[in-house]
């Protein structure tokens, strides 16, 4: 995997100086650091991080609280109600409404976590990036390629520690399913299979439906306008607010967009996967309402990506399946033995297979010599490893060098699943070069007054 | 243009439905099975709906009598045909006018054709009966056996089979065109497929009881079938997608889509079959078919050929386009590929229609072969037709039961898979059994209403 190495090495910087490299950097900075980071004199960090979190009803309370061993100074949502209980929990946190306010506002702000929907992901995030605060985002990334290829290069171009919100890359399954396929403990691997059996499930939500005709108030507590950040504009509905959004394609990614990155990272790291060579998608319909079918993502896709070859790698076809579709049952597994209804992963190598973190059958599992643990181990929680890499450690498990190109390959098969056909991919140019309406869909033009 | 028409339009009645000549009587088949009068007279079950279209191709023989459960439905069969009996119960009509009926045509919905279809077997008429055969494995079997056995001609209505295109997919792949084929995939746009007769329910069964129309009798339509209340959402058109009387959108379109493959690489039993959906709600997958389904057939070596893969997707999944298509060139939305050696074959449903060795530069190259299966006069415009001649000649139809048969079993296999989803269910076909799953084996052999016997 490649990883950052930011607060490594010589490169001596303090966390809040590093604004001071970045074009577009406003303000002055009245706190002088008092440690020095990073270098053979590195010592351990004695202070706290200030921490804003924007988007905080939903997921971000979690991330949040994670965090509350550092100051959270500062609290943003767009719905106070939804928010009410965790504005409650941090007295001491200032509210905000819009994130731009804030950034604004709280010059103190060290580190900004994001888990708005996704939408509006990368203009929040890209704002905290420009004046150099480190950023926690939640997955997936961003809401399309064009922002995860411009958020990656600003964070490495600003320098701040950077963390996408797929906690498993924190988990020491992930490792040792890459030590274990990088050791050849199933042979050569062409072929993955990934699904979840959202948005049906534990966690369902709405997919396939038609765009609301009326047209309610929205809450009194909320900032609709904001809500909709870059997007385009429609009238508030709570078909979208609280946490239904994903399954409209104005705002959220879809399962693929939901689970993909939590998944995607094992093929990805174990397998050194760069971008594809092409994907192409087939999914169900609703039928009789056209308008539901360019609304949502479709209840069930199926998803084929194809990776070339790579060193001493072959080609890797690798299929994603939605809406509780599943790849075929591997002859190893014993008879009774189900697969996840929930979110799967199956390698297959050319000596074995590799299902849900265990070789199969459980007999080959039971056999098997395990490799040297090479890979380092994070202790603590996934927000833990990020506020490290924030105080001048390594660079955190899903920074957005990594983080970023695998949101790029994720968000590519939700343009496959939009558009139904298959794409050839260009990936230096992020360029779909057989299809200028799925091209579109690469980047989106942001509503006036808001800017990535 | 009206649903019918279209439906005709659709299957290309309009090609031409010409009178043929008619072959003088002579005795055929088993003892008690006497030789059709020279206008063949034809009962039909299922009047209105798809057996319109059958009774159209027929309209040289002589229409007997008709059963329909519902008036309206069959108003367009009865305008046409104003001075045939008519009967909303087809065990009264064969109780009154057996000895007038030669042959049957049976195009009930998918629960009723056996209890209809066995009963002209026993009493020794020619039999032709809509796809999929039955609605179950069981009946299928039985209904094969008994119609062997009676000595009658029959007819599955699975009229692609007729269609030249099938046929020269049968010699192409005997010539080698694509060298020995190991993985075939299948797909339907079906129960999404957005017309009326394409797009089925998916949805918990339905709280209200609204009256049954005057002109149907709904006891009778749900023949052997648990009883429930009546709902539009079920008759007349709408039947296919629920458990209890249709076979979704695989028995629905498998009996025309997998046809080919069954025949050109001489298929016969699988040795397992399991299915992928996207059911997750208990109302409504204990009721419906899925939204869409990924159902895994493995067959063994046959002869000189490979195992072979057969896979299924419907609700407009579709397999991935082979390496080997042009850019841009796509898959319809119904259709089938044979995966060869050297070589694939697309083509689309009815027969293999629209069929295409792939990339276009491999199609001119290649030498095509003598035509060497005798054709159906007028391909699968003649389907009901092939069925006349059948019974008149004394010489089998074109897709008969023989073959029918098992190709609507291969199809029931999937259906069962996917009500008993993720699982790969085993099968012994000699036995007619799963040997690795109870929950399998009871789909196997419906239960039956009492009044009704299997």
């Amino acid at each position: 995997m490649k990883r950052r190495q930011a607060g490594k090495g010589k490169e001596v910087i303090s966390r809040r100086s590093f604004v001071r490299h970045t074009a577009g950097a406003v303000g002055a900075f009245t706190i002088v650091p008092r440690y020095v980071l990073g270098g053979a004199d590195m010592k351990p960090p004695s202070e706290k991080l200030n921490i804003a979190g924007v988007g905080i009803g939903g997921m971000g309370k979690n991330n949040v609280k994670a965090c509350e061993g550092e100051n959270i100074i500062a609290l943003c949502d767009v719905d106070w109600d939804h928010a009410a209980k965790v504005f409650e929990d941090y007295p001491g946190a200032r509210k905000y409404k819009d994130y731009r306010v804030m950034l604004e506002k709280e010059k103190g702000i060290d580190a900004v976590i994001v888990a708005t929907p996704d939408h509006t992901h990368a203009a929040a995030a890209m704002a905290a990036i420009k004046l150099g605060k480190h950023v926690y985002v939640q997955k997936p990334m961003t809401w399309s390629i064009a922002e995860a290829r411009a958020m990656t290069k600003a964070a490495r171009d600003a320098k701040v520690a950077t963390q996408m919100g797929n906690q498993g890359q924190s988990d020491e399954n992930v490792r040792l399913v890459v030590e274990w396929i990088q050791a050849g403990a199933i042979g050569q691997v062409r072929e993955v299979h990934l699904w979840t059996n959202r948005p049906g499930g534990e966690w369902a939500w709405p997919q396939a439906v038609a765009r609301p005709t009326d047209t309610p108030a929205a809450p009194a507590n909320m900032d609709w306008d904001l809500w909709l950040g870059p997007a385009p504009s429609r009238p508030y509905h709570p078909a979208y607010h609280p946490s239904k959004w994903r399954g409209w394609r104005d705002f959220g990614t879809g399962p693929l967009g939901d689970m993909g990155c939590h998944i995607f990272n094992q093929p990805v790291w174990a397998l050194n996967l760069d971008a594809p060579i092409s994907v192409e998608a087939c999914t169900t319909a609703l039928v009789h309402s056209a308008e539901a079918m360019t609304e949502t993502y479709p209840l069930a896709s199926m998803v084929t990506y194809q990776f070339p070859a790579k060193g001493d790698r072959p080609a890797v076809k690798l299929v994603w399946y939605d809406g509780g579709l599943k790849p075929p049952r591997p002859d190893e597994l014993e008879q009774g033995r189900k697969m996840t209804e929930d979110t799967g992963v199956l390698f297959i190598g050319d000596k074995g297979k590799l299902l849900e973190g265990r070789l199969i059958p459980e007999s080959r599992m039971n056999e098997f010599e395990r490799p040297a643990k090479t890979l380092a181990r994070i202790n603590g929680t996934h927000e833990q490893n990020w506020i490290e890499a924030c105080k001048g450690g390594p660079a955190a498990s899903s920074n957005f060098d990594f983080a970023g190109p695998m949101t790029e390959t994720v968000l590519l098969g939700t343009i496959a699943v939009r558009t139904g056909q298959k794409l050839y991919w260009d990936p230096a140019n992020m360029k779909i070069t057989n299809s200028a309406d799925a091209n579109e869909l690469v980047g989106r033009k942001y509503r006036e007054g808001w800017t990535l | 243009m009206s649903r019918i028409e279209k439906e005709m339009t659709r299957r290309g009645f309009m090609r031409g439905a010409a009178a043929i000549t008619i072959v003088p009587r002579y005795v055929l088949g088993g003892a008690g099975v006497k030789a059709p009068s020279e206008r063949m007279q034809i009962a039909v079950v299922g009047a209105g709906g798809m057996g319109y279209a059958n009774i159209k191709a027929c309209e040289a023989e002589k229409f007997v009598a008709f059963a329909d459960v519902d008036d309206e439905r069959a108003a367009d069969t009865y305008k046409q045909y104003p001075d045939t009996p008519r009967y909303k119960d087809f065990r009264k009509m064969f109780d009154k006018e057996q000895k007038n009926i030669e042959a049957v045509i049976v195009a009930t919905p998918d629960h009723t054709h056996y209890v209809a279809a066995m009963t002209a077997v026993q009493l020794g008429k020619h039999l032709y009966c809509q796809k999929p055969l039955c609605h179950s494995i069981y009946e299928v079997r039985k209904l094969t056996e008994a119609a062997k056995a009676a000595g009658i001609q029959h007819q599955m209505g699975n009229q692609g089979h007729s269609d030249d295109t099938i046929r020269m997919l049968c010699e192409w792949i005997a010539d080698g065109a694509i060298g020995p084929v190991h993985e075939v995939h299948t797909w339907s746009d079906r129960p999404v497929g957005g017309d009326p007769w394409s797009d089925f329910p998916i949805m918990a069964r339905p709280k209200e009881e609204p009256l049954v129309p005057a002109t149907m009798d709904w006891d009778l339509w749900l023949g052997p079938a648990k009883w429930r209340p009546y709902h539009r959402e079920y008759c007349p058109q709408r039947w296919r997608g629920w458990f209890d009387f249709g076979t979704g959108a695989l028995g629905d379109m498998g009996c025309h889509i997998l046809d080919p493959a069954f025949w050109a690489l001489k298929l016969g039993q699988p040795t397992s079959v399991e299915a992928t959906t996207t059911h997750y709600e208990p109302v409504v997958m204990n009721e419906t078919y899925p939204r869409a389904s990924i159902v895994r057939y493995e067959f063994p070596s046959r002869g000189d050929m490979p195992a072979v893969k057969l896979v299924w997707y419907d609700g407009r999944l579709k397999p991935a386009v082979p390496e080997c298509f042009e850019r841009g060139r796509k898959l319809g939305g119904n259709g089938a590929l044979l995966i060869g050696d050297k070589g694939v074959i697309m083509h689309d449903s009815h027969g293999a229609a629209g069929l295409r060795i792939v990339p276009e530069t491999k199609m001119k190259e290649y030498k095509q072969p003598a035509a060497t299966i005798p054709r159906v006069k007028n391909g699968s415009a003649g389907h009901e037709r092939d069925w006349v001649r059948a019974c008149k000649e004394g010489k089998a139809a074109s897709a008969n039961f023989e073959y029918g048969g098992p190709l609507t079993e291969m199809v029931l296999l999937g259906v069962i898979a996917m009500r008993v989803k993720d699982t790969r269910l085993e099968w012994d076909g000699a036995n007619m059994r799963f040997t690795n799953s109870d929950q399998a084996n009871r789909f196997i052999k419906p239960e039956y209403r009492d009044g009704w016997t299997l």
